[in-house]
């Protein structure tokens, strides 16, 4: 059964608390703002937006013990011919260190930032992009981001945000940004907008349900099958961008018909030991699952192949405490309990048709009067 | 206005809407919000049974309303503003009014008259958590009854439609029709004529009983009534009687709203009220009664006369002149009273009517001191409440308070201890008055209002100060509520009530800081499991024709018993004979009143 008020509390409850989106927003602004002001940094910014998971309502809130990650792009003014990838983000290093001081590390392509065990932001700077690009970001308000709720679609500011953004990344489809790899020392492509904008098209398409697809299989990952530690994150969710059929009609059929189309789909590449070239979004040079082992994938694809079985029982079981059971087990806990003896055991969900009891519901004992 | 933040989302609501699952052919279209208006969480859902009709669409949208108090307090299924049923059927309050996203057509899904042969007690399990499921339940079956016309069937109590009042003030006028004079109406060619009112009490909400009907000529029916309302003083204002041959009622279960449809769907009407209304041209409103034969029993033929009233507006001016009549015909101001009051677009102002007919008949020495010198809080003063109250007040108790929100009904008094002329007044308040009568040293106090959320803080100091605190409503909520109030120290708590027939009496009684609630649940269960196995094959009680309530089959002298083995418990605990607190479980019969529990010792 599609149980469609159970997933709606599962995602409830899988969704960052106010507190922690009430962090994510202070912390965010925080930083924003001491950018501006920095005498040194500022001129050389032309703004800052959120990227990642939270921007895209693909977000879970963090097992408990972790921190919430945020991701920042800051776009800069730095040339390339001026500044070697090492030197731009060594740019931020006196600013982190008066600002956050002994709380921030340099990672391969971002300055890692933790004001405290609750929250971490992944500050990643670009080149100076073309004069147009500068122009429009500064046009489609793309650094206000205030963490709302996916329910938050129907809202006026989100959706105007989206459709500048979508129009915005249309312009820059030939000019992605460019972000700093010191490890490999060159200057990289991304396109943050257009996973945004991708992302909401498909949703669109799924009759919104995609995104709450992909915070479910998400969820089963961190929960359920945390090892391997690859593929995960925004990988995992571009397989599931791929697999995820459209025009569902809901999260159960959705997660379901994800995993089976995966397993279908990937199975081949595991046969053969290799590992599927997914480009990404907006830079299709760029693998996606280029950080995959063919020994973790593999073991990943056995999970999907398991989940795909056990999701399509839950999708098929005609009962809710049965179906409720099945979902449960494939998410674990933080997906509701079927009910106890009372309440249960209806017909299969949907469709019409109602067939009249025979005896009276279940009650306990007789009726007492005065 | 600022905006005050929405209380949060209680758990047990959240979990019961998930119930909808397990409803074939339901879901879930708007989810939870909370309606400051109604104090309630309400969600939108969609209901498919498979079939349509001319006046229920397939599927058809629905709005559920519940308390925070969930599993406690109401549940209610509206009719939603589109897509949903917009006609008024039985077992459903009115549905002729648009309320924001729903109609006023509430579902009357207690009565259990519409399902599973008619004859189970299929009860609303109040504080079970799965409780939305059975109204879930009751509304696809009402939905499916109400598509295929059966929502009222052969052999079911008739159900008169409810007949909307459009404004204060409002009337009730009480008939005392039965059969032998529904044999009069049907020897009579009368149609018309002038009915005399009495009053029967002279608070707000008024209530009449009608005493005679006369034509002209004749005086048609005169009720048998007693030397009581013999001496009552009559209406002044005149008020007419029209007789129809039929229910004027619109499929599939409405009133007629309007004058338009109300002479449309009785074309007779028009002319019995042109001629009767010729003596209420004086510039006053005057009450009418419209009487049509009805049947007790749905399918069987008509046995009884039904007087509905409607307060006339004020009509045409005798000397009105209307263009094309003569000055002061009779036709002209008719004519005049068809474009005005009597408009069709005009709304017919109803008022309320009840049958009174049935008539029901309706203790010494003086109890130990421990028992008497108790100050006595009672909780219900319903049949059995009140009977106690007597008792005690009677047997010598003085200080009494007496708690209860509901008012006196006529239908009440077969069991009660108060009469006909407090009917429409406040229970604990009559009660009290009652009471306070017996003897001269008696204070007996009410409040008219609910335990424990009607309590101010002066009732709550009286609660406080009490010694006995007697429940006798049979409604676990209120021992719920009384396990969790403070009662400020240790009190005499008991719970008094009866199941089927009132064979079985329950008395528990415990001294404590709060009532048992959990041990006295425990301790009754398996009696009421006995009960229900004993009697659920009978059939529930019928009352006269009007919304069915759940009326228990007991006689007064059952309750009588029940209320003295109460007393005698009372007694007896106060002289601290019962070793501990319980309960204690009696029944009764013809050949007497046994203790089945605890077993006295020295029987098997």
């Amino acid at each position: 059964m599609e149980l469609p008020t159970y997933f709606a509390d599962f995602l409830k409850e899988i969704r960052p608390t106010a507190a922690q989106k009430k962090k994510m927003r202070t912390e965010h602004r925080r930083l924003r703002d001491l950018l501006a002001k920095d005498t040194d940094l500022s001129p050389i910014i032309v703004s800052t937006f959120i990227q990642g998971s939270y921007r895209r309502f693909t977000g879970n809130k963090p097992l408990s013990g972790s921190a919430c990650d945020v991701d920042i792009i800051a776009v800069t003014t730095m040339s390339e011919q001026d500044y070697t990838p090492k030197a731009a983000l060594e740019r931020f290093r006196p600013f982190l260190k008066k600002n956050y001081p002994e709380q921030y590390t340099l990672q391969g392509r971002s300055w890692k930032i933790t004001p405290d065990s609750e929250i971490s932001l992944d500050l990643v700077p670009t080149s100076a992009p073309s004069e147009v690009v500068r122009e429009s970001l500064q046009s489609t308000r793309a650094s206000e981001w205030d963490f709302p709720d996916e329910d938050d679609w129907a809202d006026t500011t989100v959706r105007n945000a989206l459709l500048l953004e979508a129009k915005a990344a249309e312009q820059w489809k030939s000019e992605p940004l460019r972000i700093p790899d010191h490890e490999a020392e060159i200057w990289d492509d991304t396109h943050p907008l257009e996973q945004i904008r991708w992302t909401w098209q498909k949703s669109k398409s799924t009759n919104a349900h995609y995104v709450n697809v992909v915070k479910c299989v998400k969820r089963w990952r961190q929960v359920k099958r945390p090892t391997p530690k690859y593929p995960k994150s925004y990988p995992l969710e571009h397989m599931i961008g791929d697999c995820c059929p459209d025009d569902i009609g809901s999260v159960a059929l959705g997660v379901t018909r994800a995993f089976e189309v995966m397993e279908e789909r990937y199975r081949p590449f595991v046969n053969t030991k290799q590992v599927p070239k997914l480009g990404d979004r907006g830079v299709p040079s760029h693998d996606v699952l280029k950080r995959v082992t063919v020994a973790d994938f593999a073991a990943f694809m056995g999970h999907v192949a398991d989940a795909a079985k056990l999701a399509r029982t839950a999708l098929d079981a005609n009962n809710v405490p049965e179906s409720a059971k099945k979902w449960r087990e494939l998410f674990g806990d933080e997906f509701p309990e079927a009910p106890g003896d009372d309440g249960g055991g209806g017909g299969s969900g949907g469709g019409g048709g109602y067939t009249p009891r025979s005896k009276p519901s279940e009650v306990s004992g007789g009726r007492r009067f005065a | 206005m600022p905006d005050t933040p929405d209380p949060e989302l209680p758990q047990s609501i959240s979990k019961a809407r998930r119930l909808i699952e397990s409803v074939p052919g339901a879901s879930l279209l708007t989810d939870l919000k909370w309606f400051e208006t109604e104090s309630k969480w309400g969600f939108k859902c969609r209901l498919s049974i498979g079939t349509s009709s001319e006046f229920v669409p397939e599927p058809s949208d629905w709005w559920v309303l519940v308390e925070p108090q969930y599993p406690w307090g109401d549940i209610r299924f509206y009719p939603a503003t589109s897509a949903s049923i917009t006609a008024t059927f039985p077992h459903q309050k009115a549905n002729n009014r648009e309320k924001g996203e729903w109609r006023s057509g509430e579902l009357c899904l207690r009565s259990p008259l519409f399902s599973l042969g008619r004859a189970a007690y299929d009860i609303d399990p109040v504080g079970d958590s799965s409780r939305l499921k059975w109204h879930f339940d009751r509304a696809t079956e009402w939905l499916s009854d109400a598509a295929k016309g059966t929502l009222l069937r052969d052999g079911d109590a008739y159900e008169l439609p409810i007949f909307p009042p459009v404004h204060e003030p409002f009337v009730t006028v009480a008939n005392l029709e039965d059969e032998s004079t529904f044999a009069t109406w049907s020897a009579t060619d009368a149609r018309y004529g002038v009915v005399d009112l009495a009053r029967v009490s002279s608070n707000k909400k008024e209530v009449l009983v009608a005493t005679k009907f006369s034509t002209a000529n004749d005086v048609v029916l005169s009720y048998k009534i007693g030397s009581w309302l013999t001496g009552m003083e009559l209406e002044n204002e005149t008020a007419i009687w029209v007789r129809l041959d039929t229910i004027p009622v619109l499929q599939p279960h409405q009133a007629p709203l309007t004058w338009g449809e109300l002479r449309t769907i009785s074309p007779e009407l028009s002319g019995y009220l042109q001629r009767a209304v010729g003596i209420l041209r004086d510039g006053k409103e005057h009450l009418a009664l419209i009487g049509f034969p009805i049947s007790r029993i749905v399918g069987q033929a008509a046995d009884r006369m039904h007087w509905q009233t409607l307060r006339l507006p004020v009509l045409a001016a005798s000397d009105t002149f209307t263009p094309g009549f003569r000055q002061g015909s009779a036709q002209g101001a008719w004519q005049r009273d068809l474009t005005d009051g009597l408009k069709s677009s005009e709304k017919v102002n109803w008022q309320g009517a009840e049958n009174w007919s049935k008539q029901q008949a309706i203790a010494r020495g003086v109890f130990g001191d421990s028992l008497t010198s108790q100050s006595v809080a009672m909780i219900g003063a319903g049949a059995l409440g009140s009977h106690v109250a007597n008792l005690l007040a009677r047997g010598g108790v003085d200080k009494l308070s007496i708690i209860d929100d509901d008012k006196l009904e006529y239908g009440n008094l077969c069991r009660h201890t108060l009469g006909m002329n407090l009917v429409g007044r406040s229970k604990a308040h009559v009660t009290a008055v009652q009471l306070a009568s017996i003897r001269a040293n008696v204070e007996a106090d009410s409040l008219n209002d609910s335990f424990p959320e009607g309590l101010d803080a002066k009732h709550r100091e009286q609660l406080l100060g009490t010694s006995l605190v007697i429940d006798c409503t049979g409604s676990d909520e209120t021992l719920q509520e009384m396990s969790k109030f403070a009662w400020g120290g240790e009190k005499l708590f008991c719970s008094v009530s009866v199941g089927y027939y009132a064979k079985r009496i329950y008395v528990y009684i415990a001294r404590g800081a709060t009532f048992p609630f959990d041990e006295f649940q425990t301790a009754v269960a398996p009696w009421l499991t006995k009960d229900m196995e004993d009697f659920a094959h009978l059939e529930p009680e019928r009352e006269s024709a009007g919304c069915w309530h759940i009326s228990f089959p007991a006689r007064v002298d059952e309750i009588a018993v029940a209320a003295s083995m109460a007393v005698r418990s009372l007694e007896k605990w106060a002289r601290e004979e019962f070793a501990e607190s319980g309960l204690h479980v009696f029944e009764q019969g013809l050949d007497g009143v046994v203790k089945v529990f605890p077993v006295p010792s020295g029987t098997t």
